[in-house]
């Protein structure tokens, strides 16, 4: 038996119920519905570069790490704590609430967040009631040696009309591998925007982000993940009520490792909007991969929707995988997909060599201006964090 | 002497285009380069500058006594030798005023100057960008991008202004410009004449010149120079065309 299923059967088996009797019965229907599943490997996913059942083969304990060597996070809003999945400030814990509906309403049977929700021990809970309007940010630390496993799990509840901006700031210590589960409810009119920091410099990130938007609601995500390790990033987008609007960006600049990012936009319902721009750098021995899909349901109708990959490869043995795709069941939607992979503009370095620039500021400048494009898009504390992060990357090369 | 072109041969995807120029310019003075499509102006300009796509086969070029051949094209620019390009590019997502920022710095630097405060760099972007009456606004966006053809070519010039260049080289600045967007930037260029510096301005047309008045006018053709006279010359070039000069080289 191996030590996840070990870990697994501890859990599964109630050999660690956390106390509270709802959140354990969902941890057990996790559990039920886990039952003969099995991770995917990159041959049987589609499009795939990041070995899901490879990485986690390869635990050997829960991460239990010490975490008091982060520093604290100098961004505005209140602060949640969470350490190797654990709610630190203990208002947010689920484990301080009575039942919540939407708990683990929108991860459907994928196999990394079915395994997430039977494994995961605390979950970070925002709820934003009614009108107001709330900034958070987490702070999400996870500590281990290699081998150890970190399970994270948050649910957010954006009600009717009211508003939220959320930052999450992931970061690592050792080789801890982090198997983190967000969920988010986007009320009637609410609007939310989502800014995700992946700042590992060993550790291993496989995150899930499910987003279900209701009519009317706006949300606006970017990613920036300058992490040293590998990561798995899988967003899905519902969107479920007419004239919702979605977009979700991303940057990455992945230099060892593999960057992965599975991007879903489902338009189940006709009249909403999506736009996704992910911008990707890889050099030395990194590997990025994307596979994005829109996916416009049956009538979907006026449907407008659009999706493009951008990335930059430098050197001879950083490689970009790239593959946009629609899935369109309607006929009278506006949908667009596109993707791009190149090098630096050696006119432009050039030109700005001739200006006085020595050949890596000005290489540097011009990576620099490729992701700012979509961090000025978003704007505001976490866009410049990422900015920062993706700078201070951008030195080492 | 500022800038000894001898015997300059160059070379362009193995096809010579540079025949053996030789060329001397003086501190202060203003040198015009004529001459028909493909007689190698342009790729002049780009081999002072350092354009890699070029390949010096023979000769030598001395800026201020250096070898400037030897240096490195940023390390060209450092010491001073400006380029105005013919199609200035535009560089997505990097904005004018932190370009300009890296540039005056690394200007200054090779000056035994500290670099500028942020106050004193808005200060001199204010104060250059009047000089050919660019569009504050522009400084703020990314380098080139959605400028209209004469806004980079003003562009050209502002950043030629806040370099403060020895030997500035203009490589058809006037091409593509209305009668007052040209008069903007030729008034420009002329207002950054100093007895220190000098100017190699590479045209078509005579009408430029009218505002930037050379010391000497050269026609470039074949790679070679083969003639070289004052203003006047240019004059004649724009009523009688270059076959009277072709005639004789064949």
């Amino acid at each position: 038996m191996s030590e996840l299923q070990k870990i697994f059967k501890q859990t599964a088996l109630g050999e660690r119920p956390t106390g509270v009797e709802w959140f354990d019965a969902v941890r057990h229907q996790a559990v039920l519905r886990w039952g003969e599943m099995e991770l995917p490997d990159t041959k049987t996913e589609e499009y795939r570069r990041f070995d899901l059942k490879g990485v986690m083969s390869g635990v050997t304990c829960r991460a239990e790490g010490d975490c008091s060597q982060f520093e604290p996070l100098d961004m505005e809003g209140e602060q949640v704590r969470t350490v190797n999945g654990r709610v630190v400030d203990t208002e947010y814990s689920i484990l301080s609430k009575t039942q919540i509906s939407e708990f683990d309403s929108l991860t459907g049977n994928v196999a990394s967040a079915v395994l997430n929700m039977a494994l995961a021990e605390d979950a970070v809970v925002v709820c934003v009631a009614r009108g107001e309007s709330r900034k958070v940010v987490l702070d999400s630390r996870f500590a281990g040696e290699k081998g150890a496993l970190a399970v994270s799990r948050v649910l957010v509840v954006v009600e009717e009309g009211a508003s939220l901006e959320l930052s999450d700031v992931c970061r690592t210590e050792g080789e801890v591998i982090a198997l983190r589960c967000r969920e988010i409810i986007v009320g009637r009119g609410a609007n939310v925007k989502i800014a995700d920091i992946v700042e590992n410099p060993e550790g291993t990130v496989i995150d899930h982000r499910y987003t279900s938007q209701a009519e009317d609601s706006t949300t606006r995500a970017l990613f920036g993940d300058v992490s040293h390790g590998a990561s798995r990033t899988n967003i899905v987008t519902l969107l479920n009520g007419a004239h919702a609007e979605a977009v979700c960006d991303g940057v990455y600049v992945a230099t060892h490792g593999t960057r992965d990012v599975c991007l879903d936009v489902q338009h189940l319902i006709g009249e909403c909007q999506s736009s996704e721009l992910i911008k990707g750098i890889a050099s030395e021995r990194g590997r990025g991969s994307f596979a994005g899909r829109i996916y416009v349901a049956q009538d979907s109708q006026k449907t407008d929707a659009s999706l493009l990959n951008r990335n930059i490869v430098l050197g001879t043995e950083a490689k970009i995988y790239t593959k946009p795709t629609l899935e369109i069941y309607a006929d009278d939607v506006k949908c667009s997909h596109g993707a791009t992979v190149g090098q630096l503009d050696p006119e432009a370095v050039y030109y700005m060599r001739q200006r006085g620039l020595s050949k890596q500021a000005a290489e540097r400048l011009q990576l620099l201006g490729f992701a700012a494009e979509v961090v000025e898009r978003f704007g505001g504390q976490a866009a410049e964090r990422i900015a920062a992060a993706v700078e201070q990357k951008l030195q080492t090369l | 002497m500022l800038l000894e072109v001898k015997n300059l041969h160059a070379n362009v995807a193995g096809k010579e285009v540079l025949r053996g120029i030789n060329f001397e310019v003086r501190p202060g003075e203003v040198h015009a380069i004529m001459g028909p499509n493909g007689s190698g102006k342009s790729t002049f300009a780009s081999v002072l500058a350092g354009n890699p796509k070029f390949e010096v086969t023979e000769g030598e070029v001395l800026y201020d006594g250096v070898d400037l051949l030897s240096l490195p094209i940023e390390e060209r620019a450092r010491q001073g030798l400006f380029l105005g390009f013919q199609y200035p590019v535009e560089i997505p997502g990097v904005s004018m005023a932190s370009f300009m920022k890296a540039a005056v710095a690394e200007r200054r630097k090779a000056l035994g100057l500290e670099p500028l405060s942020s106050a004193e760099f808005l200060k001199l972007v204010r104060e250059k960008s009047k000089i050919v009456e660019l569009d504050g606004k522009l400084v703020s966006r990314s380098v080139n991008e959605g400028f209209s053809g004469g806004e980079k070519k003003k562009n050209e010039i502002f950043q030629m202004a806040m370099l403060e260049p020895r030997l500035a080289v203009l490589d058809e600045t006037d091409s593509g410009l209305d009668i007052d967007a040209l008069r903007i930037v030729a008034t420009g260029v002329q207002r950054l004449r100093s007895p220190q510096n000098a100017t190699i301005v590479i045209t078509h047309y005579q009408r430029l010149l009218d505002y930037i008045i050379p010391d000497f006018v050269h026609v470039l053709y074949k790679g070679q120079i083969i003639y070289s006279g004052d203003k006047s010359l240019a004059l004649k070039l724009e009523r009688e065309g270059y076959d009277w000069l072709i005639g004789s080289q064949q």
